[in-house]
């Protein structure tokens, strides 16, 4: 008998689901995701007269209904984390890598459990809360409303997933370089909302040619459904990739190369 | 079976283990001897690939742990006990693992039962004692029924029934054909349950050899005499070359003679004898005999 990838992948999905703190912290991103996003929007839909013309006359109504996401994917990332960290802090990784002395698979596995439950969170909670979010800014009349087959709608919300998804697998990869949890959390944070606050007091030339490639940029040209300016969706999710895989062949160097995972 | 080669592993300028060379025999009960710090620990993480050794090899089936195609129906393995995570319960903890290696999940509740721990099983692990996380790491070792059992001090934290139950377990796998490795620094608790044992102190091997002969080889024995005629007793063994102590309470101590040359002795000058014991040093004389000048951590006050 052989063991193959799909048995380890299938004990990881296992090892995530079983541990309670999981869904603690994934029921907790879904409140911030989607209630900040339901509070905004209603909000707004009662105070939508006292807004700057100029921001009426270019209303982003998919970005009023997601602005909770993007608080939600810190918890996402924190997941990321969780899904390897204790496995460090209880020792726990000298017994899955027992069980399973192929390292780069176990790495493959994690990753793929880890992206793919971001991705569907990220998801759900996007469709979650632009359905009620429009539903509630249709309310006033004034507003356009947006719906699903809208253009770059649906890209927004699989963009969403991808997001989640890419930050999730940023912080879990971070995780297994540093083998701590607090400061992954923390480098991921960073990583998330450095650039944005940073680059206010950089030049302009730097913002357009160099953060916007930065992680959370380039996953915006993805998850937006009102584009912002910039390289576009397929160039944007490209740059994205290419963070992700970055940080997870760091990790598979880490792992691989040293004793006891 | 389990072919160790040389092995040798380095931690800058400390040698945690100095060129280890053993064969694991199938039928028996190994026990891996040794004071903390000695390089069991070390060693076994070698032989699963969790630590890359400086130099030397361990093959298994003359593969290294690494390529085996499902390792866990090859070597079982106890680590470290504590080492999982507390918020599983027994059965979800053993569920991953047999996902993972391979296992028939109906697997899972069979090894519970081996264990004795059904009826803890859906209790998160955090509310175990270290005895039944003990349990719990025997029964992650027998989930792919492998022929090659290795236990990292699995007596520690055991209660009696614990440890009478862990020895009849051990045996009967044995009995099995399985090769079974069983660390312990506990040497009376090997003396019954080992048929084999390997001591290594400071990372090298000093003894690889059945346990009766170690016993015998690592401590002589002594001879208990008591004679009405102690004094004149004493006197003709010493003549025969025997190293004689006086106990205070009247009775002699003799190295070097055994008894029934003591008896023939006494016979031969005429003197009674009251009682004629041959006294076994024991396992734990025989491995402070052996591991001496070889161990890492010794308390320089209060040492007899």
């Amino acid at each position: 008998m052989t063991v193959r990838l799909s048995d380890t992948v299938a004990a990881e999905w296992t090892k995530l689901r079983s541990v309670r703190t999981t869904w603690t912290v994934a029921i907790a991103a879904m409140v911030v995701s989607v209630g900040l996003s339901v509070l905004f929007c209603l909000v707004t839909a009662q105070d939508y007269a006292n807004l700057p013309a100029e921001q009426r006359l270019d209303f982003d109504a998919a970005g009023t209904s997601l602005v909770g996401l993007n608080l939600g994917l810190v918890l996402v990332a924190i997941l990321g984390v969780l899904a390897v960290s204790t496995e460090y802090t209880t020792d726990m990784m000298r017994l899955t890598l027992a069980i399973t002395p192929r390292r780069g698979r176990v790495l493959l596995s994690k990753a793929l459990v880890v992206g793919l439950f971001a991705f569907v969170l990220g998801a759900v909670f996007a469709v979650a809360a632009f359905s009620i979010g429009q539903a509630l800014l249709g309310t006033n009349p004034d507003i356009h409303a947006l719906a699903l087959g809208d253009p770059g709608v649906l890209r927004g919300m699989f963009g969403w997933g991808a997001e989640m998804a890419a930050f999730a697998l940023i912080a879990f990869s971070g995780a297994v370089i540093t083998r701590s949890s607090v400061g992954s959390v923390v480098l991921t944070i960073a990583l998330i909302f450095a650039p944005a606050i940073v680059g206010a007091f950089l030049p302009a030339w730097v913002r357009t040619d160099i953060l916007t490639y930065f992680p959370a940029s380039a996953a915006e040209q993805l998850s937006a459904a009102h584009a912002p300016d910039g390289p576009g969706p397929v160039i944007g999710g490209t740059v994205l990739l290419g963070w992700v895989a970055l940080a997870l062949v760091l990790a598979r160097t880490r792992l691989i190369g040293r004793d006891s995972g | 079976m389990i072919s160790v080669r040389d092995l040798t592993k380095r931690y800058g300028r400390t040698t945690a283990v100095a060129g280890l060379t053993f064969d694991l025999r199938p039928g028996v009960v190994t026990g891996f001897l040794g004071p903390n710090g000695a390089g069991k620990s070390t060693t076994m993480r070698m032989i699963l690939g969790l630590d890359a050794p400086t130099s030397g090899s361990v093959t298994i089936h003359g593969k290294p742990y690494r390529d085996l195609p499902a390792p866990i129906h090859e070597v079982g393995a106890l680590l470290d006990a504590k080492a999982v995570h507390g918020a599983r319960t027994a059965r979800t903890h053993l569920r991953w693992i047999a996902r993972a290696g391979g296992v028939p999940r109906t697997r899972v509740d069979e090894v519970l039962d081996i264990v004795g721990l059904t009826s803890v099983a859906n209790a998160r692990i955090a509310t175990f004692s270290l005895g039944m996380h003990q349990r719990l790491g025997i029964a992650t070792a027998l989930l792919g029924d492998p022929p090659v059992l290795l236990l990292d001090e699995p007596v520690n934290g055991l209660d009696p029934e614990g440890v009478h139950w862990l020895r009849t377990l051990l045996r009967d796998l044995a009995a099995e054909g399985r090769a079974v490795l069983v660390s312990s620094h506990l040497m009376n608790e090997m003396a019954e349950t080992a048929e084999h044992v390997l001591v290594i102190g400071r990372g090298e091997l000093i003894a690889d050899l059945p346990i009766d002969e170690f016993t015998q080889r690592g401590a002589r024995g002594h001879v208990r005499v008591v004679a009405p005629r102690l004094a004149e007793l004493s006197t003709v063994l010493k003549h025969a070359g025997g190293a004689v102590t006086r106990r205070p309470e009247g009775a002699l101590e003799v190295i070097g003679l055994d008894a029934a040359r003591i008896g023939d002795l006494a016979l031969e000058y005429r003197i009674g004898l009251h009682e004629l014991t041959p006294v076994h040093a024991g396992l734990e004389a025989a491995f402070l005999e052996l591991t001496r000048g070889s161990v890492q951590y010794r308390a320089h006050r209060g040492e007899r």
